[in-house]
């Protein structure tokens, strides 16, 4: 390991690679920071080094992808570069964080989560699914305490068009008091039902044994509650604590929620310090994110005899772990506050370069993996300034969204076509992360080398760009910031006139559209890095 | 309301990119029937919005004006076979197919029919089954070994409910769009987009290296690897020669003009082109057919496209020893009813009916020349064997070579069969060559 170490550290230091200036710089992290220092002692316990920070472009597209789900224009990459505020890397983040396009990105993956779509196996219908999408994108923007919006989600009642979050219990494809549990246990704890014993799980599932829908008058409106006829049955909660229900006196959904949305109670908490980590990493604080276990009081002699290692999923970092669920909690369960503190983390701004198995473990080296199928084909439109059209024709009513409405705006799970399928796109039947297939597919590549209607896009950009700037070496850097959100370097630049003399004097405008072609078909602007 | 033709326009946009890439067949095995050479592909022509079965295969020369609009019928190349008047060239190849003249459902809307003739299920269960192509198209993904997806739909896609139902998205069809009537049938991702020489795209690829820094600095990884290697079979399409199937302009003229210069005739031959690079399953979505008002008037237009390219696609499946292994399948979602309504605002048209209306099936362990079941003299009613989609689906899954009472895997690993299990076995028996 320490021979492994010293490989590592020789690979950090910075000034070695010629590429750095691209890609990475020099130390600039704040080591005083809370979750810094914690990883830090991570690291330290793993004998691994401080890595290299990523470059200030590397990093901020990286933190608009992130955080917005889109590229930074090629203005944004210009101020930031120019900026020359000591700690413009926090007040970036922040700037952000408060941006309607935050509440977007996160909205999307909300609706993920809670399985937003008009149809089959969910069938929430068009009117209540752009009712909910809107009303959970409007508490993101406002940032609403999330164990508000849980505890809403959890407990309330009424119409699917007229209380939005009574669509959270219609959002299952299996209504069983079995299958609601299962649903409630991954939303609000990232755990499946084998995670419990299996005479808790089935007590636990009474507590959603009371739940109601019926219909109305009014097409597909739905109103869901808790059947008030006075019963007494024994149930249990999640960490098996037994319980006398008494529906006279409480409706069972409240005792879950109660006891749920705690200060006391860490699942919640430590569910969604591991989503965010997820969404931002690609993988949780536990490496299977959305598959977590029961918090034991783990005893002296596991301790001693070293038994908590059995275990697959621990967290990377116990002690991470727990300062996230603390901050979580002690900022009014605020999403954006748990985004600030991750993003501002090391974890979040190390370079990508090396991306050795015991780095990423750790954390210790920022995890390359692809873009979200929506905020790709988003970043195509808002390069070449052309979207495609979303609209759903099944079921009635039939749904259009305005021209130019970006894919990560897309409320319905059920509206989608075959581009933003075929890179991965989520059916949102389960909620699971596994639904969003981010594996790379030949399909894929076929659409980005070959299609004639991607071809026909990149020909108008080019076309735009070189009515827009009149002098090539701006051209191309607007090219550069456009698409890869930094500058050419002097070695691209060479290439590239290289490659325009190569051509034929006829061919030589082509250099243009072929340019746009090799980025969009590379590595840098496919990838998160 | 939204016209009919806009609706196919949208479902083109739906659905361009199905996922596909192959998957080992090893864990799907066991429903394939090794013991006799079964259909290697089938080709399915969808006659959507449902013929009516009087004027295509089942005439009734004797109903009346009321009936078939005083359409008659003509004498084909198998004696005591008769079909309808507006299908000459077809009659020519009675005896390469058969007619199944007993069909029936209880079902008149669109949607819903489409997904019973392509299942063999209602809807409403909870479980939105795949249709026959997305099955075969899985269960056959062992022995496939080309490059292109395994199930293609000429050029639209028949719409959500009659697709990959519960199984992956690499078994949606691939609907090619685009139009094969055009001069250059273009598949988007498939086909290169035009004026780009081979020798520019390799240039343009060794440039796409030089400028690659971001390979050159970072370590490897999976999901980069990943990502290098389906670059590489896409490459390999992009190279290889299973995408000149959609490059019709390959074909003599004296071929396009056999099929027929229309949509339709171009797709059988794009079908053609299709089974002989084996691939699986292969749908044409012939468009047109819902002929509520002036019924005979659009006859003058659709049976003349239909009647060529499908006795072209017959024809020269024939000369190329390719329909032993070929399974043809022609059928509406349902027909239309027999007597004509000639009050406005129809004006001499026919409206749904799933009663009795025909289907037509040929090769593939078919045999020809024969008929099955029988209308009553207005074509209303089957008055002898009546066959339902079930039946009809039984067939095909047993002479591609399935058991269409095996398991069918699916990801909420329910007790699910590919057909009901009281299924439609040995209903059409008499129509296969050989006699198992």
């Amino acid at each position: 390991m320490s021979r492994f170490a010293i490989i590592l550290t020789v690979f950090a230091l910075p000034w070695l690679p010629l590429f750095a200036s691209t890609f990475e710089k020099s130390p600039v992290f704040d080591l005083k920071l809370p979750i810094n220092k914690i990883l830090l002692k991570t690291w330290e316990q793993n004998s691994l080094a401080v890595p290299p920070p990523a470059s200030d472009a590397v990093f901020l597209r990286r933190l608009m992808l992130t955080a917005a789900g889109r590229l930074p224009t090629a203005d944004e990459v210009q101020g930031f570069l120019d900026d020359e505020t000591p700690n413009k890397h926090a007040v970036w983040i922040e700037k952000v964080l408060n941006s309607p396009e935050y509440a977007d990105m996160q909205a999307m993956r909300f609706a993920d989560m809670l399985r937003i779509k008009s149809e089959f196996p969910i069938n929430l219908w068009p009117n209540a699914v752009q009712f909910y999408h809107r009303k959970i994108h409007d508490d993101i923007l406002s940032d609403r305490s999330l164990k508000d919006m849980f505890y809403e989600m959890l407990t309330v009642s009424g119409s699917n068009f007229r209380t939005a979050y009574a669509n959270f219990f219609r959002a299952s494809a299996d209504r069983s008091p079995e299958g609601l549990a299962k649903m409630v246990l991954l939303t609000t704890m990232n755990m499946r039902e084998s995670a419990l014993p299996e005479e808790d799980f089935k007590e636990f599932a009474k507590l959603f044994s009371c739940i109601r829908y019926k219909s109305t008058y009014e097409w597909k409106e739905e109103i869901v509650y808790s059947d008030y006829i006075p019963q007494t049955f024994a149930a249990a909660l999640p960490d098996g604590q037994k319980l006398a229900v008494d529906t006279a006196r409480q409706d069972p959904r409240k005792i879950f929620a109660d006891w749920l949305l705690n200060e006391q109670n860490p699942y919640f908490a430590r569910a969604f310090v591991n989503k965010v980590w997820y969404w931002v990493f690609g993988s949780g604080i536990s490496p299977r994110a959305d598959q977590l276990e029961l918090i034991k009081e783990s005893g002296f002699w596991d301790n001693l005899l070293g038994k908590k290692s059995s275990g697959s999923n621990e967290p990377f970092s116990e002690e991470l772990q727990n300062y996230l669920i603390k901050e979580f909690q002690q900022n009014n369960y605020s999403l954006k506050h748990l985004y600030r503190v991750i993003l501002n983390s090391m974890a979040f701004q190390a370079s990508s370069l090396d991306q050795s198995e015991a780095l990423l473990r750790f954390h210790a080296a920022y995890p390359v993996r692809r873009l979200e199928s929506e905020v790709l084909i988003d970043a195509l439109g808002s390069i070449t300034r052309s979207y495609d059209r979303y609209m759903s024709v099944i079921p009635e009513p039939f749904t259009y969204l305005p021209y130019s409405s970006k894919a990560i705006n897309i409320a319905d799970g059920s509206i989608s076509t075959g581009v933003l399928d075929s890179f991965g796109r989520p059916p949102r039947d389960s909620g699971q992360f596994s639904e969003r297939n981010t594996a790379s597919t030949d399909s894929q590549n076929l659409y980005l080398m070959n299609s004639a209607a991607l071809y026909r896009r990149i020909n108008e950009y080019s076309r735009s760009l070189q009515r827009r700037y009149r002098d090539e070496n701006s051209r191309l850097n607007r090219l550069y910031l456009d698409i890869l959100s930094r500058y050419p370097t002097g070695k691209e630049r060479k290439a590239f006139r290289k490659y325009q003399q190569s051509l034929e004097k006829k061919f030589q405008g082509m250099v243009w559209s072929d340019t746009v072609w090799v980025l969009f078909n590379s590595k840098e602007f496919l990838f998160y890095h | 309301m939204i016209d009919r033709r806009e609706f196919i326009k949208m479902m083109t946009l739906c659905g361009v990119y199905g996922a596909f890439s192959r998957v080992s067949g090893k864990l799907l095995a066991s429903p394939v029937r090794q013991d006799r050479q079964p259909a290697k592909s089938v080709i399915e022509i969808w006659v959507w919005g449902g013929p009516s079965h009087l004027e295509t295969f089942d005439p009734k020369p004797n109903a009346g004006r009321a009936y078939n609009g005083d359409h008659g019928d003509i004498a084909t190349n198998v004696k005591g076979i008769r079909i309808s008047e507006y299908l000459p060239k077809l009659a020519q190849q009675a005896d390469k197919y058969s007619i199944i003249r007993s069909m029936c459902h209880g079902t008149n809307g669109h949607e819903t029919a489409t997904y019973l003739m392509q299942t063999g299920r209602m809807p409403g269960d909870g479980i939105t089954y795949p249709a026959i192509g997305a099955v075969l198209a899985m269960l056959k993904s062992g022995e496939y070994k080309g490059k292109l997806p395994p199930y293609i739909a000429l050029t639209t896609n028949k719409g959500r409910f009659s697709e990959n139902g519960f199984l992956s998205d690499r078994f949606k069809p691939l609907a090619t769009g685009s139009n094969p009537n055009n001069p250059r049938f273009l598949v988007d991702g498939f086909v290169a987009p035009g004026g780009i020489s081979k020798e520019h795209v390799l240039k343009r690829q060794k440039y796409a290296e030089e400028l690659d820094s971001f390979s050159r600095s970072i370590t490897s990884c999976r999901e980069l690897r990943e990502f290098e290697s389906a670059g590489a079979a896409a490459q390999a399409v992009l190279n290889g020669d299973d995408a000149k199937a959609f490059d019709l302009n390959l074909e003599s003229d004296a071929v396009r003009n056999r099929y027929g210069r229309t949509r339709f005739g171009q797709c059988c031959l794009a079908a053609r082109r299709l089974v002989e690079l084996g691939v699986p399953y292969i749908t044409i979505n012939a468009q047109g057919w819902d002929t509520h008002k002036k019924h005979f008037e659009s006859m003058e237009r659709l049976g003349p496209e239909f009647d060529q390219g499908f006795s072209a696609l017959l024809e020269d499946l024939h000369e190329k020893k390719l329909l032993d292994t070929t399974l043809i399948w022609c059928t509406g979602e349902f027909g239309r009813t027999p007597r004509v309504d000639y009050h406005e605002p129809w004006n001499g048209g026919r409206n749904h009916y799933c009663r009795c209306f025909s289907t037509v099936v040929a090769g593939g362990g078919f045999a020809g020349g024969k008929v099955l079941g029988a209308s009553d003299a207005r074509g209303e009613f089957p008055v002898d064997r009546p066959v339902s989609p079930v039946d009809l689906l039984w067939s095909i899954y047993e002479l591609a070579g399935i058991d269409p009472a095996s398991r069918m895997p699916n990801p909420r690993n329910l007790d699910l069969t590919i057909l009901p299990r009281d299924g439609g076995k040995n209903k059409l028996k008499e129509l296969y060559r050989e006699q198992v």
